[in-house]
């Protein structure tokens, strides 16, 4: 089935858009949502009621939760400067990583990040969600089979009249 | 008011455009007398005589100034010959209403704005994007300190298939300085610098490219070494941004896209055409009491006159006239720079 030949433990951390990542890892054949993590113990205990993750299996710490849980799959999901230390950390704990975009705060992290991948055999993902959309996987589709020719330009733009995201 | 008793008058150099607008133009103004008409091509030169009942047909515009006392002249021949032509006609005592782009390049622009002020007379570009009610309304909301000061701007005219004159002087660089970014860019560049006040222009980040009329030409054994799509980023002294683009081939929706989008710190702009066509729409976003409004411009639209009525009213009132030549060399000062950042693949600071 895959390299380990048994569903993936995986766990997330940070609950915001980690619900996302918790609701499509349960969703997920191949996944075994095992763990939770949060610092923020109203939200631990909101979003562990809502998913119903058994209470031994929400951690307040991302080392606690790694050090016990043996996990395959770590999503960090938490605010951009703790990326690259949280990424590293469940990287060297020997999990494959799912984090959040931006990858970093800046580039030098990133190469961090990757660097410490590379080094430890394991896959870093980031979380680019509308590279899976249906449409941009169908466009994705036409521009490999050349229907586009080269590109020679784009333009791609996210403008919002307000909404600077809260928390 | 110091109207003169007599009317102003008016020859017109080049009938393609000069028959289309300037023609109507000084017709449509009762203080202009058309006198007298120039092409080199004479059958058009007789066509347009004869369509307009104007007797006096030159064949060059030095045999017209030589022929006319002529107090305006509209210069809408080819690019490569608006400096000469206009320098000729200044010289020979003449305001000159010249076509856009103003010339080949900035310097030839500085030529033509030392001999305006040598020669005391005035130059007028036809902008025509200027004088259209959208744009004299968003202009006026503008001018009220409604949008506070504009920091970004996207200014664009893009077409899918539409090479004006294939095969012409148009695709042809030495006759036309480049393709679609000084032929239809430079109405949109215009409109936005206009918009935002004339800011100082300081960098530029471009890229043109030339995939599909190249192909075209090739194929229908035609000259053609311009850009068919031409997209630049401009930096400003006072640090706004503008966006630029301009095609006449690219692979989009609409036959013609033009829109123009003014971000400001009180409020915003949006101004695009409608249906394909040259109809224009224009909205205007301002947050009020915490709530998000849109304002949309409803008739009875500010009454417009083109250009060429404009530029004879200022004249004859003794007002000054837009569309100056020195706003006209700011617009040429980036185009350049433009050109230049694409040749070199780099970006390219304007020098003063
Ligand atoms: N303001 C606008 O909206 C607008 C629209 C179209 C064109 N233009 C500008 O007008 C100018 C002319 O463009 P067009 O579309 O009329 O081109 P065109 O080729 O249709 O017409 C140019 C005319 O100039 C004549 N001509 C060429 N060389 C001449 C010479 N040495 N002496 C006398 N006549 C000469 C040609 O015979 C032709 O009749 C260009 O600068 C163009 O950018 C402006």
């Amino acid at each position: 089935m895959n390299e380990v030949n048994r569903k993936l433990r995986c766990g997330v951390v940070g609950l915001g858009i980690g619900q996302m990542h918790i609701s499509n890892y349960q969703s997920c054949p191949y996944a075994d949502l095992v763990a939770i993590c949060d610092i923020n113990p109203v939200r631990l205990k909101d979003v562990g009621d809502k998913f119903k993750i058994p209470e031994e299996k929400r951690y307040i710490s991302i080392t606690e939760m790694l050090a016990k849980e043996h996990l395959d799959v770590c999503s960090i999901a938490v605010p951009n400067h703790l990326h690259k230390p949280l990424t590293i950390e469940a990287l060297e704990a020997g999990c494959h990583v799912l984090c959040e975009k931006p990858m970093a705060m800046n580039s030098a992290e990133a190469q961090e990040m990757v660097d410490t991948a590379k080094k430890l055999g394991k896959r870093l993902m980031i979380d680019f969600s509308y590279r899976t959309s249906e449409q941009s996987v169908a466009l994705k589709k036409a521009v490999d089979d050349g229907m586009l020719g080269e590109i020679y330009y784009a333009r791609t733009q996210w403008l919002r009249r307000r909404g600077a995201p809260s928390g | 008011m110091n109207t003169p008793i007599k009317k102003l008058r008016c020859g017109i150099v080049g009938l393609g455009v000069g028959r289309k607008k300037h023609i109507p133009g000084y017709l449509s103004h009762p203080m202009a007398e058309l006198a007298a008409i120039a092409d080199s091509n004479t059958e058009k030169l007789n066509a347009v005589g004869d369509e307009f009942h104007i007797e006096h047909r030159y064949s060059s515009l030095t045999e017209m100034l030589a022929n006319e006392k002529l107090d305006i002249v509209s210069i809408a021949t080819p690019n490569i010959f608006h400096k000469d032509m206009t320098i000729e006609a200044l010289e020979a005592g003449c305001h000159v209403m010249c076509e856009k782009p103003i010339a080949m390049n900035a310097a030839e622009a500085q030529e033509m704005i030392d001999a305006a002020k040598r020669t005391g007379k005035r130059i007028m570009i036809n902008y025509v994007k200027r004088y259209i009610p959208e744009s004299i309304a968003v202009k006026r909301v503008i001018d009220a300190g409604m949008l506070g000061d504009i920091y970004f701007a996207r200014s664009v005219w893009l077409r899918r298939r539409r090479l004006p004159g294939f095969g012409g002087w148009f695709g042809k660089k030495a006759m036309s300085g480049g393709g679609p970014l000084i032929d239809i860019g430079v109405h949109r560049l215009d409109l936005a610098l206009w918009y935002m006040g004339f800011p100082k222009p300081v960098w530029v980040m471009a890229s043109t490219y030339n995939p599909i009329a190249k192909a075209i030409a090739a194929k229908e054994k035609k000259d053609f070494d311009v850009e068919d799509l031409a997209v630049a980023l401009i930096r400003f002294e006072n640090g706004a941004t503008l966006e630029l683009e301009a095609s006449w081939c690219a692979n989009i929706k609409e036959r013609e896209h033009l829109s123009a989008r003014l971000l400001g710190t009180k409020g915003g702009s949006l101004q695009h055409n409608i249906g394909d066509v040259y109809d224009s729409y224009a909205e205007i976003y301002l947050e009020r009491c915490g709530c998000q409004y849109d304002m949309r411009l409803h008739e009875p639209v500010p009454q417009t006159y083109n250009c060429i009525y404009e530029f004879v009213d200022d004249i004859v009132h003794g007002n000054p006239s837009a569309c100056s030549a020195e706003e006209a060399l700011i617009a040429m000062k980036i185009l350049d720079a433009i050109y230049e950042s694409a040749a070199k693949n780099e970006p390219v600071q304007i020098q003063y």
